[in-house]
């Protein structure tokens, strides 16, 4: 059986690979936990009703746009 | 949809749901119907049915002001913001009565957000500190970068939680009862709910030198419910909110008592 043979060069490439990985799993994770948001939000503002609570619908749902452009970005600038 | 504040609305409400002449009576006061003992029982129902609705447009065709001289020197709020919200303008919550009216909204006093406002200063900072001490240069640079949009990601959920966390844990006193809103997390959620005429104690605790001096304590409620105490944590004003609580208990008692000799 044939090891590869890890040159610094490759181990810095394994490692970047694995940061990649890690990256690309924490925004999507974010993504998961804005979405959360955006629900507890509605359920927030259907049990208090206050002048404020349209934009506070707003600024949940700007934030998961956020999040999702936050992944695409890093998905495009890590490739 | 619950009936949102108004206080114009009041007493014009009252108004609307004068009682009207007692059914089954003829304008001479004579019985109409050919079913004499029937309509009696009628009759009989009618009256009782008069004199608790009567009652209840009593109470609810009186003002705060005219039996809380706490809300009579408290202009309406418009403010979304504020923590110490009396007579609140378009204020509601999902399990309200129709007939029910908020009255003072309490949230946590603003100067026990400071902190969050600090840390998130202090958050704001941490990649200058990071890029200053070099602990990101093993990676390239846009992997920094990319870390960076990361962090401030994580920086503006923080804020926002906290944010979302203050105005939504709110603490509310109707005309009817005393409401505590609790979001502890993103996935927790809790509501209590007791009535005024269940308020058996009352106590406000102001303490250390901050809520001395911006005025803020806890408001502790003893009720005879489920839940046996309310706690309105760090609320302006806590002396004032005890005083009102007492003014509604009061006014309470005496609905009652105008009930039973009615």
């Amino acid at each position: 059986m044939i090891f590869p043979v890890l040159t610094p060069d490759s181990l810095g490439l394994l490692l970047l690979g694995g940061v990649r990985i890690l990256f690309y799993l924490g925004f999507f994770f974010y993504i998961i936990f804005a979405l959360i948001a955006l629900r507890q939000i509605e359920m927030m503002r259907k049990t208090v009703v206050t002048p404020f609570s349209s934009l506070v619908l707003l600024i949940g749902a700007a934030h998961l746009l956020l999040a999702i452009g936050a992944f695409i970005f890093a998905f495009f600038t890590l490739l | 949809m619950p009936e949102i504040f108004d206080s114009t609305k009041a007493t014009k409400k009252a108004k609307l749901h004068t009682p009207q002449a007692p059914i089954g009576r003829n304008p001479e006061g004579g019985l109409t119907s050919t079913a004499e003992v029937q309509d009696v029982t009628v009759v009989e129902a009618a009256e009782d049915a008069k004199v608790s609705r009567m009652t209840t447009e009593e109470r609810k065709s009186k003002h705060v002001d005219d039996y809380s001289s706490v809300m009579r020197n408290e202009s309406p709020s418009r403010n979304p913001f504020v923590a110490f919200s009396a007579k609140p303008f378009n204020v509601a919550f999902d399990a309200q009565h129709s007939d029910e009216q908020v009255l003072l909204l309490l949230r946590q006093s603003i100067i026990t957000q400071i902190k969050f406002v600090l840390i998130a200063i202090g958050l704001l900072f941490v990649p200058f500190l990071f890029n200053a001490v070099g602990m990101l240069d093993f990676l390239p640079l846009r992997f920094q970068f990319v870390a960076n949009v990361g962090w401030y990601l994580l920086v503006f959920s923080y804020v926002l939680e906290t944010f979302l966390s203050w105005f939504y844990n709110v603490y509310i006193i109707t005309d009817e009862r005393i409401i505590d809103v609790d979001f502890n997390s993103l996935l927790f959620k809790n509501v209590a709910y007791a009535k005024i005429d269940n308020i058996e104690d009352i106590t406000a605790t102001t303490a250390g030198a901050l809520g001395s001096i911006f005025d803020y304590g806890t408001v502790r409620i003893q009720t005879a419910g489920a839940i046996s105490e309310f706690e309105f944590v760090s609320v302006p004003q806590p002396s004032k909110v005890v005083s009102f609580l007492n003014e509604l208990l009061i006014e309470e008692e005496q609905e009652f008592h105008n009930k039973r000799a009615n």
